[in-house]
């Protein structure tokens, strides 16, 4: 029976590995419908409320401070974000100190909205400028939010001054927020936009990130965050487009699911282990008093 | 070591450090001009930089291909030949060319991300084989990471209508007074270290 419990605890990692591709492959497969909540997670109706209070007046600063293999984690969110700042009309500038981010809103971002942009007839110049990839991080993002025609060129080779949503634009103090996307509590924006502006900044990141947010909004620097691919589902729940997290918390369901399945296993073998183990001493203990009498 | 390597950057430090610090603290647009003046070459400072470091990082792979260092230098002509290629394709054709982009995606994207998936895999067996509560801490440990584990799962946070709550709570209360803390040290620290700077006394980056 002892043997049973500890085989239970050294399962082969290609049972675990194995589990989580089939679950993973069934909700590919199967695609039940999404199970949703019946409320939003406060700080994600707080980011809704905020961007609802936005109208096309409202300026933007969307910065994709993120690399290539964390931006799946927000990509849901980035475009749920942007989806309803389309709705509202809010302008958008971006910018941002991460190469890949702007590769990775080309490729997955821009054909997500593109429908949307062309019903509300959001267009390049006039609603959202590309400024591109900031050199020198904090420096970089500092002098840029000091002068925000410091590059004479945006992300396409376009001069910045011919575009009509720049004239105007000169520090940060010209707009509303800055959303971050970001896959930790990375705090450039903490200091160089609300330290130095007074700027709301919101960040957009993974799940894991709720830990580390959840201090800096008490402390007042953060406004609001949309974590992960659970976020965006509720998001996209309240501007009323089910996108790409919607129909991915299933899957993101599975997976937790067989972690906690996996702790649970690990937990009651290792409680089998020892109770088998105080069983066998317990029948020692007897046999040596009946044999000793 | 001469005074220019080690006492000049040092007093450079010194000095912009503190025009960055006084003019985040006093209003004056002479101040202000510039600090922003600063700021805008220290982003063309860091191109420099970014340039110095791919020269280095070419002369580290050329020194071990020349002493034909065992199980590396054919590596390095690879990765020369690569670094080599994706620069020359990148200032020729530019970085939104056809042929850039696919060096970019095929290159680097889709591999970045594959390695940033496949930790999953990893941290669930992971958490199968140390998450046991094998004492009285480990035991809390485990009790903590299931729980936050619970609370990020959809469909038991969104069926169970207790587990939301005290997620939140959670979140408010112990997580957030803990990571305060954890916080605040670091800032501190910060402070410390970056007065050190300013004042001379950390010379570490002086003396390469």
């Amino acid at each position: 029976m002892a043997a049973i419990w500890e085989k239970l605890g050294k399962v082969s990692n290609l049972y675990v590995y194995g589990l989580i591709f089939i679950l993973a492959s069934a909700m590919w497969i199967l695609a039940p419908p999404p199970i949703m909540p019946a409320r939003a997670d406060p700080n994600i109706q707080k980011t809704y409320d905020f961007l609802n209070s936005l109208n096309s007046s409202s300026i933007v600063v969307v910065a994709p401070d993120n690399s290539a293999g964390f931006y799946i984690g927000h990509l849901p969110g980035a475009i749920a974000t942007w989806e309803h700042m389309i709705m509202r009309g809010v302008k958008v500038v971006y910018a941002g100190t991460s190469s890949d981010g702007f590769v990775m809103t080309e490729k997955f971002v821009l054909p997500a909205i593109s429908d949307l942009m062309k019903k509300y007839d959001y267009v390049y110049g006039r609603d959202w400028v590309n400024i591109g990839f900031i050199s020198g991080g904090e420096s970089g993002i500092a002098a840029l939010f000091a002068n925000f025609h410091m590059k004479t060129t945006d992300y396409y080779g376009n001069n910045i001054e011919t575009l009509p949503l720049m004239k105007n634009l000169h520090t940060l103090r010209d707009f509303a927020a800055v959303i971050q996307h970001t896959y930790f509590a990375f705090s450039t924006m903490y200091r160089q936009a609300y330290g130095v502006y007074g700027t709301k900044v919101i960040e957009i990141g993974l799940e894991g990130a709720i830990l580390e947010w959840t201090p800096d909004m008490e402390a007042g620097y953060l406004y609001s965050f949309v974590h992960g691919w659970l976020g965006a589902a509720e998001y996209e729940k309240l501007i009323g487009i089910p996108g790409m997290a919607t129909v991915g918390v299933n899957g993101l369901s599975m997976i937790c699911l067989s972690a906690i399945f996996w702790i649970i296993l690990g937990n009651i073998s290792l409680l089998g282990t020892k109770l088998s183990a105080a069983g066998k001493k317990v029948e020692e203990v007897s046999r040596k008093a009946v044999g000793g009498s | 070591m001469s005074l220019y390597r080690r006492e000049l950057p040092i007093f450079l430090t010194g000095i912009l450090g503190g025009l960055l610090l006084v003019q985040y603290y006093v209003v004056s647009p002479q101040l202000t001009f510039a600090a922003n003046t600063v700021i805008t070459w220290s982003t063309s400072v860091f191109g420099v930089t970014v340039l110095l470091g791919l020269v280095s990082f070419l002369r580290y792979q050329y020194n071990n291909i020349k002493k034909r260092v065992r199980g590396q230098w054919y590596h390095s002509f690879w990765m020369i030949g690569l670094a080599i290629l994706v620069a020359f394709t990148g200032i020729a054709f530019g970085i939104n060319s056809p042929s850039y982009l696919f060096l970019y995606w095929y290159f680097n994207m889709w591999l970045y991300i594959v390695l940033n998936v496949l930790p999953l895999c990893f941290i669930t067996s992971a958490a199968y084989r140390s998450l046991r509560m094998r004492s009285i801490e480990a035991g809390i440990m485990t009790v903590a990471c299931f729980l936050v584990l619970v609370t990020l799962t959809p469909i038991v946070s969104y069926s169970i209508p207790a587990i939301r709550p005290l997620g939140e709570w959670i979140s408010l209360n112990l997580m957030a007074g803990t990571f305060r803390g954890i916080m605040i040290g670091v800032a501190i620290g910060s402070v410390c270290i970056g007065v050190r700077i300013l004042l001379g006394k950390e010379k570490a980056f002086a003396l390469q």
